[in-house]
């Protein structure tokens, strides 16, 4: 597969500031892979996500999103079109008080035309579960509702690239479940899924987990790796999730276990193994 | 949420819901003209009606259409009182001090406040059974041939909008803070004006940053999703009237028409 994002030494301050919030980052993603970025906040992971939308300049280094160069300005908008991005704070990104009208925002934006929109609608709203909800008003959906309609405000433009930056920070448990399985589908359905969060559990289900520090690219690798290396986590001001601690607390206190388990599941089965 | 200053959208499928955006506009403007030449006490009784039908027909509840107006009531008493006291100095019943109450400034008082309220409650109407977006629409079309003396009428109209559709989670917001405050001991209940002054100040401060932060927020997103404002070349083609908009013009010209002529 080849790379639809590929970054090399970007460097990015916002004006006003001194400090480089990218700080020569580097990291390339394959076409349908599902990518999770892992980093404290501050540590640059929005930064990156904005140049991913071309929503930044690139100031330094170099960059292609989609197989398009993000420093040409002609791609701006082919690029904001190849690639969806779904923000914190759903009831930010409405632009109508009436889901079907706020999905219709983004393809009528890109020349779509009036006659293809409605299926685009159904379609999307399908993707994230929620068919039948066109005529809904925004202001009455629960947080997680809220976000499955940005996610699918964001489908119905159709782009190959998912970016979601910190879906789920503003969600309830539920609601919270609801969006990542719903990331988890889109990813399956061949979309290429860059998940940033600084809850290290969402991270568990990706193909690639990435830390980001201080806007350099720490470590990437399997959740298996990245996700059980006490030491790492702690240089990127991370909590290792909790089966995770509990094989390290257990192991420290005398008991061996034969690995170190990831998820609650595997940390069951390893329990019953040991009866 | 609490009351909302402002109708909200509401979906439903009505006859008036169906009509048009840019119709229902100008059906809201030539009725506006109506109004406003309007001058008799029977004149105020068939705008009554007309309205308590507008309501019937969108089948939205008299309280959704009629509650921004009502709960102007002490708007519309100092516009009464105004009236009444100074509107006509030459012939009053008494004269006091710089009031001066009068028939004529009691009649203009009344009249004001009618129209006023008959105004509110069709608007009202318009808002509740027009999409944000159709509304956008409507009104860039309407706006468009200013386009030529280079009035942006997309931005000016997905401006207003935004904003009309911002109005309940800022309201949210502001009682969310307001909540907070009183938990700490702020007055917003005390009696003495001075109290309530003190603890609406910091009230405003914090309501307008999230406003910032939402507004600079919503402008990403905007942008992430395509928006490039007005420079964009969208040729959009507007939808050709329908017989029912067509109709619904040809009414309310009828009436605005019918009032203009009384006068």
């Amino acid at each position: 597969m080849p790379d639809v994002i590929r970054a090399e030494k970007l460097v990015y301050s916002y004006s006003g500031n001194d400090r480089r919030s990218l700080n020569g980052f580097s990291l390339s993603v394959r076409q349908g892979e599902f990518l999770a970025l892992l980093g404290h906040n501050g540590s640059g992971k929005s930064t990156l996500a904005r140049h991913l939308n071309a929503l930044l300049e690139v100031q330094q280094g170099e960059l292609t999103v989609a197989f398009l160069n993000a420093k040409d300005p002609g791609n701006v908008w082919k690029i904001r079109e190849r690639t969806g991005m779904v923000f914190q704070n759903p009831d930010n990104q409405f632009v109508s008080s009436v889901v079907g009208e706020d999905l219709a925002f983004g393809p009528r934006n890109f020349g779509v035309p009036e006659e293809e929109i409605p299926g685009r609608i159904r379609r999307a709203l399908a993707a994230v579960d929620m068919s039948g909800y066109e005529t809904h008003s925004t202001h009455l959906l629960s947080g997680g509702q809220k976000q499955r309609i940005a996610i699918a405000g964001v489908l119905a433009s159709e782009p190959d690239i998912l970016i979601f930056d910190e879906v789920t920070s503003m969600l309830d448990p539920e609601g919270r479940r609801d969006v990542l399985d719903t990331v988890a589908r889109l990813h399956e359905e061949g979309k290429t899924v860059i998940l940033i969060s600084h809850y290290i559990e969402e991270a568990v289900g990706a193909d690639r987990v990435a830390l980001i520090h201080d806007g350099q690219l720490l470590a990437a690798g399997t959740p298996r790796e990245m996700l059980t290396d006490l030491d790492l986590l702690r240089r990127t001001g991370l909590t290792p999730p909790v089966p995770v601690r509990l094989y390290y607390d257990l192991r420290s206190r005398g008991l061996q276990l034969p690995f170190c388990p990831l998820t609650c599941e595997e940390l069951e089965d390893l329990l019953c193994r040991l009866n | 949420m609490r009351q909302l200053p402002v109708g909200l959208y509401q979906p439903a499928d009505s006859v008036i819901h169906r009509l048009s955006g840019s119709a229902k506009l100008l059906c809201m403007l030539l009725l506006l003209i109506g109004v406003v030449n309007t001058t008799t006490l029977p004149g105020y009784g068939i705008w009554v009606l007309l309205t308590a039908l507008l309501i019937r027909l969108a089948r939205i509840s008299p309280g959704t259409a009629l509650g921004s107006a009502v709960r102007l009531k002490w708007f519309f008493g100092v516009i009464l009182f105004m009236n009444l006291c100074f509107y006509q100095p030459e012939d009053p019943w008494v004269r006091w001090w710089i009031f001066s109450p009068s028939y004529a400034g009691l009649i203009q008082g009344i009249q004001v406040v009618a129209r006023v309220f008959l105004l509110l409650a069709m608007s009202n109407v318009l808002m509740v059974s027009t999409a944000p977006l159709v509304m956008t629409d409507a009104m860039e079309r309407l706006l468009s041939p200013l386009r030529l003396i280079g009035v942006p009428a997309g931005l000016i109209a997905m401006i207003l909008s935004v904003a009309i559709q911002f109005i309940p989670t800022l309201f949210e917001e502001t009682d969310n803070i307001r909540k907070a405050q009183t938990a700490r001991g702020a007055r917003f209940d005390s009696p003495r004006l001075w109290d309530k002054a003190k603890a609406v100040l910091p009230l405003l401060v914090p309501v307008f940053l999230a406003a910032f932060k939402r507004a600079d927020e919503l402008s990403m997103a905007m942008e992430a999703r395509g928006y490039r404002g007005d420079t964009q070349s969208r040729k959009k083609k507007y939808p050709p009237f329908q017989t029912a908009d067509w109709l619904a013009l040809l009414l309310c010209a009828a009436v605005a028409a019918a009032f203009v002529m009384i006068r």
